[in-house]
This record gives C-alpha cells, structure tokens and sequence, in this order.
C-alpha cells in the first residue's frame, strides 16, 4: 500500500502499465535526474547558506522538466496528472509543473529571509555555523 | 535531427551552468552559474511547449531569485571563497554517493521503463489556454490556493526578515 | 479643422501644467506670463469654436478606445456642443482675466508657480469636462474640478480656516457627487452606456419611462446641489472665500458653481420627462435664492456677502430650469459669471486699497477712489437687476417665465429681488459711500485695473448687444423668446430694486431707520448669524456620525485584523519552535542522510 502511494508520488513515469508518449521522451528525462543529482552534490557540499539554497532550487526545477517533457510528448495515462480536457490532454502535468514553480519561489523568499535573520544573529554565512538546535 | 541539436545545445547549457557553479570558488561567480542554468531550463521549456512557464521561470528565476540572491549574499557577510574548496577530503568523496546513486537508480528506472509510442506531440500551450484551464472548476482552487501560499511566504519573508 | 481647435483648447492649459511642473524653479519669475499667454491661446481658441459651431453644427474629435470590459468599450473623445462650447467662452474669458489679475494679486507669493498649476489644472479640468461627450468623461473631469477647487481654497496652507474650509468644500461637494455616481451607474444600468446625445435623445422622443426619469434625474441633480451650492449643501460655498480672491471669483462666482447648472442643461431632457423632478428642482431653487439672500444681508465680510449673493443667484438658475426654461437659465449663467466676477476682483482691489474685508472697517471709497467705485457700482447694479444693464434682461426672463407658468416660485423670486437690491445696496453703501472709518492706503496694481475694465467692458457689451439687438442672443443660444402675457413683471422687479436700494441708503449709510435683521441684540439677527444653524446641524449630527464610525473602524482595524495576523504569525513561530526540536546540528549532515534514505528508498521500490 505504502509502495503504491510512493511510486505515484515520486515516480510520474510509472502509471498503470507504463506511458504512452511519441518521440523520445527519455533524453529529457535522463537531463533531469542529471541535474536532480548534480544539485544535490552541491546541496550537500557547499557551505554558503545562499548557494545551498540555490542548488535545492536546481532540484526542484529538474522536476519541472519532468513534467513538462511529458506533456510535450503526448504522455497520457499520467495517473492523477492525467485530468483532460477537450483537445489537450495531459495539460494537468503543466498546471503542477506551475504550483511547483510558485512553491519552490515562495520556499526560496521565506529561506532567503531566513538567512538573513540568521545572520543577525551570528555574522557568519557558513551553513555548518549553526549548530544551535541541538537536542 | 534538428531535435536533437536543440537538446544537446540546450543540455550543454544547463549542465554547463551546474559544472561552473561547482567549479568556481567565488560565492558570486557561483550565482550566476546558477544564473545560466536557469536560462537554460527556461529555453528547454520553451522548447517543449510550455512558453508560459518559461516566461514565468524567467520571471521568477532569473529575475528575482537571481537578484534575491546577490542580495542575501551582499547583507551577509560572506567569505569570497567557500572554504570546503581545495582539499579533497572525506566529506567530498562522501557526499558523492547519494547524487551517483540516485542517478544510477534513475537511469535504471527510465531506460527499462516502457514507453509506448501512440500518443501524439501536444501543441504549445499558450497562455490564454493555460489560463483558461487554470480557471476551470477543476484547477481554480489550486490556483487559489497557490495565492494563498505565496501571501503566507510574504508574510513570512517580512516578519523574519525585519528587525 | 475645428478639431485641431478643440485640441489646443483642451491643450493649452495642459500645457502650461507640464511647463509650470517640470520647468517651474526656472520660469519663477515669467511663469505667470508663461500661464496667461496660454490661456489667451484658449481664449482665442474657444472663441473660434463657438463661432465654427454656430454655423456647421457641433464637433466631436476621433474616439480613443480606452476601456475594453469584454464587448463594451468606453471611449474618450471631445464633442463640441453649443452649449459646451458656450461654457468653455465663459470658462476661458474669466479664467483669462483672472490670470491677468493674478499677476498683480498673486505678485507678493512665494508660491506663485503652484497657484498657476492649480490654475491650469482647474480650467483644463472644467473645459475638458463641458467638452465631454460621455458621461463617465464628465464625471471623472466633474471629480477633477472638485480636486482643484479644494487645492485652490486651500491654497493658504498655513491658516488653519484655509484648510478647515478646503476639507468642508470638498466633503459636502463629495456628498452631492455620490448622487451623481450612483446616478451614472443607473443609467448605465438601464442603457447600457453613457452617451450623452444618445440618453438626451432617449428622452426626448420619450422612448423611457418617468420613473426613470424621476430617479435619475434626481440623483443627477444631488450633484448638482453640491456643486452649485443649493440648500442644504450650500454650506461650503461661504467657508470657500477662504481661498484667495481670483479664485473666489474664477471659481465660485463664475465656472465652478456653474457646473451644476450646466448638468442640469444638458440633461435637461430626462429632467423634462418628469414633472415631480422639475417641481423639486423649483422649489430647492426657489428657497436656496431666498435664503441665501436674507443670510446675504447681516454679513460682515465682503466677500461673504458676495458668496450669500452668488448662492442666490444659482437659486435663481435653478428655478429657471425646473420651470421649463434651460434658455433663461443659461443666460442668467452668462451674465452673472460675468458681473459677479467683476464684483469678486473689485472686491479684491479694494482689499489692495484698505487691507480688509471686513465692512465695519471701511466707507467712503467713492471720495478717494471714484474710479473704483464706478467700477464697482456697475456690477452691482447689473446684479441687482437695473436696466439697461445685462442682469436685468436675464433676470426678467426668469421672472417672466416664473410668473407664465403660474408658479409659486415667481413670488418667492420677487422678494428674493427686493432682497437682492437690499443686501447689495448695503455692500456698496458701507463700503463706498458714508464716513469713512478704516484707513485706506495702498494701491491697486496695474493687471487688477486691467482686468476691471476688461470685466466691466464685458458687463456693458452684453447689456448693450441686448439692449440694442435683442434678438442676437436669442439666436446665438437659440433662445425662445420669453412669454409676453408677464409684462408687468419686469417694471414691478425693477421698482422693488430701486426701493430696496433707497431703502438700505437710508438704513445703513444715514443710520436713520431702523433694520430689524441687523440689530445685534435681537433673536432675529442671531439666527441669521448662525445662518440658520444649518452648519451647526451639520457639525454636531453629521460629523459627529463620521467620526464615531471611523473610531469604530479604527478599533476594528488595530485589534481584529492585525491582531489575526499576529496570531498567525505567532502561531507559526509556535509551530516552528516545537520543530527546531526535533533536530540539531548540522543540516547538511541531515540532507545528506535524508538523501541516503531515498536513494535506498528507490532503489528498494523499484527494483526489489
């Protein structure tokens, strides 16, 4: 049950038995979990608290594309993403692919903010500064 | 064949962009890498029929998380130079292994996945279509909601940031 | 061609706006030159109007398309009538002269750049709005005019009675415009849009019915009350003589307080639809000129009389119309812009002679300034009615269409006349004639004399142009002639002037008899001082409601609305604070295990 709810919520490739898409889907694909990693590497190796913050913003976006490359290829059997209307099928992939957008922009507002309060507190703008929250 | 160009251009440019952002030791240069990435993924959007949100990533991205950025970066006393850069230490070679795992999972995942070939391309989406559908029954509370989410960041963004 | 002309009328005092706003530390100096030369260019301008109008029918310049909801489209473009292009004469004379004027009243004033932008905003604002084909155009300039005649009377920003009085003018005008608004939108209701012409029309061949008309024509005319000073809201119009005195006589005496009439006029035809409109329009005329007169009589302050006067004198407009006769109305609008304005800068001049406006501080003028007080005595006698002068063909028209129709309003206006004669008898008795008894040095600038003579030359034309071919107005406005079954009325009004003329010569210049209004100690005056206590009414009841409901709104405001937004903000922290629980250390170290975790999640579900 667990594995079911997963796999529609992290795996947008997989619905019922597989997509049915023209073209090639799969060089769009392969891009984003390219840059899926590639930020996460820097997510996870940098210091600066405001380049940390870009990089998580890198992964989000290569989301985007995920969604967006299905669309584009006529992806239908998209699952919950598949809502159609008349003449353009699939296009619920496009209005997520813009809710992530603005919630990926209002995570980077408040984060920014977030960073700038801190730095207030201490003047230091290294992430591994802030050890604070210990239990 | 020009598809093909198109994506390998666009691609270069986008990795590119992260490359350079894990290449440069300044907090700057490292922005603006960043930067291009963003436009990047803008073109691809455009390229594969979403102008809308490509002008709204531009918008959003390159616009204001560019410029929100340099500032952040400018109120916060920084060291040009992110320390962690020259020494190749165990924190580096250990944080190498969840982005190569992922994307080994990844590249697994999409090459033996079936995609069947019988759908057909979908125009570009124009804005006007785009708005349509976001206004309908289906979508127009998400689209509210998103209103309200954006506020509630605002608000948030104030408060922390004020003295 | 006269297209191009209604551009540069419109244009011109634009232009000096820009001008004076963006180069006005340079021009300090020539700036008043720089303002009057362009409204001579208007001047020049709308004289060239009337006259292509006269003969080629009316213009409307090339619609702009500017407002697009859907299928309806609001346009701006300017349409030429002749009733428009008749009030942009008037607009554009006064305003010429006052700009002349000005430059010798105005001289001393640091803020003269700004009192010409005021200047230029208003004319532009009150030409644009006689021009406007449309009646959303009309009440955005309508709305405009206000803004200006605020920013004019308060133009002394360092006396607190300027400002008090600015704010006072423009909230009761506000009042009367909410009738006005709410007018609009009902007519857009039951039309569909806001074409004058084409409403007029609607009217006319009587294609809507009266209750329509009634509605609307009402709420037009609450607007009209407002700006044209009619009882109750002719309360601003005293306080406005704060303002300086070229104002008082561009704005108050002549263009402004005209608009009133002019929407009466050009909506005349829904106002014919129905006879409860018209009736009401006669009686708030008819009292407002009553009333205003008997208040004109126990002022003190020049300038005060002369605003009481002109209240009563829009009166007399407006029960022109509600009796049937947009023609009589307009004439009267015309010569008293012209006779009052003349009356307001005398008044002016007077005030650079002695340095007061109060009556009690002054007398016998005539002696040291003969001149002056010629000048003087012509305006009040047109006002007052005496021929052959201007005040009195217009006057005899409404009198004589007031007594055709068999109203009650003739009467009321007859004794309006006789006070009319009384109150101005008094204002030039204590001022030019009698013992002196306030100083008089000074002297009367060069452009202030001018102006004079312009206005009193003005004044004797339009008497002579009717007095010698009477029928030259008449057709030029289209006029119908007045009924000829009242001639006793114009000999009777004329009698009546004369004895309240002689009448107040003996009250208040020889002291002899006896005036009951104006006797300190009685009841009688101490109403009238208080003018009825109608301003008192609004103060305690009216202000008092505002003010309570803004504290209301305020408390409101500060302890429920922010207070919600403390709460949320506060509840956020709340929730923040319990999580910043939940973990420690470094984060890098927790996105690198949360990571981790996915990974082997994925790999865990997709292959295994």
């Amino acid at each position: 049950m667990v594995k079911k709810m997963v796999i529609a919520v992290i795996s947008p490739a997989w619905g019922k038995d597989g997509m049915r898409v023209s073209g090639d889907v799969s060089p769009y694909l392969m891009l984003a979990a390219l840059l899926f990693s590639m930020g996460l590497y820097v997510a996870l190796t940098r210091k600066n608290a405001v380049v940390l913050l870009l990089a998580v913003e890198v992964m989000l976006l290569s989301s985007l594309i995920v969604f967006t490359a299905l669309y584009h290829f006529g992806a239908s059997n998209l699952g919950f993403l598949e809502h159609d209307f008349p003449g353009m099928p699939g296009v619920g992939a496009q209005i997520f692919a813009l809710v992530i957008l603005a919630v990926a922009a209002a995570e980077i507002a408040v984060g920014l903010a977030i960073v700038i309060a801190l730095y207030r507190l201490k003047p230091d703008s290294n992430v591994d500064g802030f050890r604070t929250m210990k239990h | 064949m020009e598809s093909i160009i198109v994506f390998f251009s666009l691609a270069f440019v986008t990795l590119l962009g992260l490359v350079m952002l894990m290449a440069f030791s300044r907090v700057l240069h490292m922005i603006f890498s960043a930067t291009l990435t963003f436009i990047g993924l803008a073109a691809i959007f455009f390229v594969l029929g979403a102008p809308f949100l490509g002008v709204v990533q531009i918008i959003v991205y390159v616009g204001a998380v560019t410029i929100l950025a340099v500032f952040s970066i400018m109120l916060t006393r920084h060291d040009t130079v992110d320390p962690t850069e020259k020494s190749l230490n165990l924190k580096k070679i250990a944080a190498l292994i969840p982005p190569i795992g992922f994307f080994a999972v990844m590249y697994l995942a999409i090459a033996r996945t079936p995609l069947f070939m019988s759908g057909s391309p979908q125009p570009p989406l124009s804005g006007k279509a785009l708005g349509e559908v976001l206004f309908s029954p289906m979508y127009v509370l998400s689209f509210e909601l998103m209103g309200v989410l954006l506020l509630g960041a605002l608000i948030a963004a104030v408060f922390l940031a004020k003295e | 061609m006269a297209v191009q002309l209604i551009w540069i009328l419109i244009g011109a005092p634009l232009v000096t706006l820009l001008l004076l706003t963006l180069f006005g530390r340079l021009l300090e100096r020539v700036a008043a030159i720089v303002a009057t030369l362009l409204m001579g260019v208007a001047w020049i301008a709308s004289l060239y109007l009337l006259w292509y109008v006269r003969f080629h029918g009316a213009v409307v310049t090339p619609e702009l398309p500017w407002l697009v909801l859907g299928d309806r489209v609001f346009s701006l473009s300017f349409w030429a009538s002749m009733l428009g292009t008749w009030m942009s004469v008037i607009v554009t004379t006064i305003s010429l002269l006052v700009h002349i004027y000005s430059i010798g009243y105005m001289h001393k004033d640091a803020r003269i750049v700004r009192y010409y932008q005021y200047l230029a905003l208003f004319t532009g604002a009150m030409l644009a709005l006689v021009l406007s084909p449309n009646l959303i155009m009309f009440y955005i300039f309508w709305e405009l005019v206000g803004a200006a005649s605020f920013l004019l009377i308060g133009f002394d920003t360092e006396r607190p009675a300027a400002r008090q009085a600015a704010l006072k003018a423009f909230l009761v005008t506000r009042f009367g415009d909410i009738g006005l608004f709410i007018g609009i939108i009902y007519a857009y209701h039951v039309f569909g849009h806001l074409d004058i012409e084409t409403i007029r029309s609607a009217f006319l061949n009587g294609t809507v019915g009266s209750d329509v008309a009634t509605v609307l024509s009402l709420l037009l005319f609450l607007g009209a009350m407002g700006k044209s000073g009619q009882f109750p809201l002719h309360v601003w119009l005293p306080d406005a003589m704060e303002g300086p005195t070229p104002v008082s006589a561009l704005i108050h005496a002549a263009t402004m307080v005209a608009a009133g009439v002019y929407l009466v006029a050009l909506m005349f035809p829904v106002f014919e639809a129905s006879p409860f409109a018209l009736l009401f329009v006669t009686w708030i005329g008819s009292i407002t000129a009553l009333m205003a007169a008997i208040l004109a009589v126990v002022q003190t302050d020049m300038k005060k009389v002369l605003a009481y006067s002109t209240v009563s004198q829009l009166g007399y407009m407006m029960t022109a119309l509600g009796l049937g006769s947009v023609e009589a109305a307009m004439y009267h609008l015309t010569t008293h812009a012209f006779f009052k304005a003349l009356l307001f800068l005398s008044a002016g001049a007077v005030f650079a002679l002695t340095g007061t406006y109060n009556l009690e501080r002054m007398g016998g003028l005539y002696r040291q300034r003969p001149v002056l007080g010629t000048v003087f005595l012509i305006g009040t006698l047109a006002l007052v009615g005496l021929p052959p002068l201007s005040g009195y063909f217009s006057k005899e028209r409404i009198l004589g269409q007031a007594f055709a129709s068999g109203s009650f309003a003739g009467w009321i206006l007859l004794i309006t006349v006789f006070l009319t004669a009384f109150y101005m008898g008094r204002l030039f008795g204590l001022t030019f004639l009698g013992q002196t008894r306030g100083e008089q040095q000074g002297f009367v600038p060069r452009s202030m004399q001018w102006t004079l003579y312009g206005l009193v030359f003005i004044t004797l034309l339009t008497s002579v142009l009717e007095l010698d071919m009477s029928q030259l107005y008449s057709t030029f406005l289209g006029m119908r002639a007045v009924h000829s079954g009242t001639m006793w009325v114009a000999p009777v009004a004329v009698l009546l002037s004369l004895f309240a003329l002689i009448w107040s010569y003996v009250i208040f210049v020889r002291g002899s008899l006896y005036c009951l209004m104006t006797d300190r100690r009685r009841v009688v005056y101490k109403i009238l001082k208080e003018r009825f206590f109608i301003d008192a009414f609004y103060e305690k009841a009216v202000i008092a409601v505002a003010m309570f409901l803004g504290r209301l709104s305020l408390w409101l405001d500060r302890y429920i609305v922010e207070g919600l937004v403390y709460a949320s903000a506060y509840t956020a922290k709340g929730i923040g604070w319990v999580a910043s629980r939940l973990n420690n250390g470094h984060i890098q170290r927790y996105t690198y295990l949360a990571a981790i975790f996915i990974v082997f999640l994925l790999v865990w579900i997709l292959f295994l």
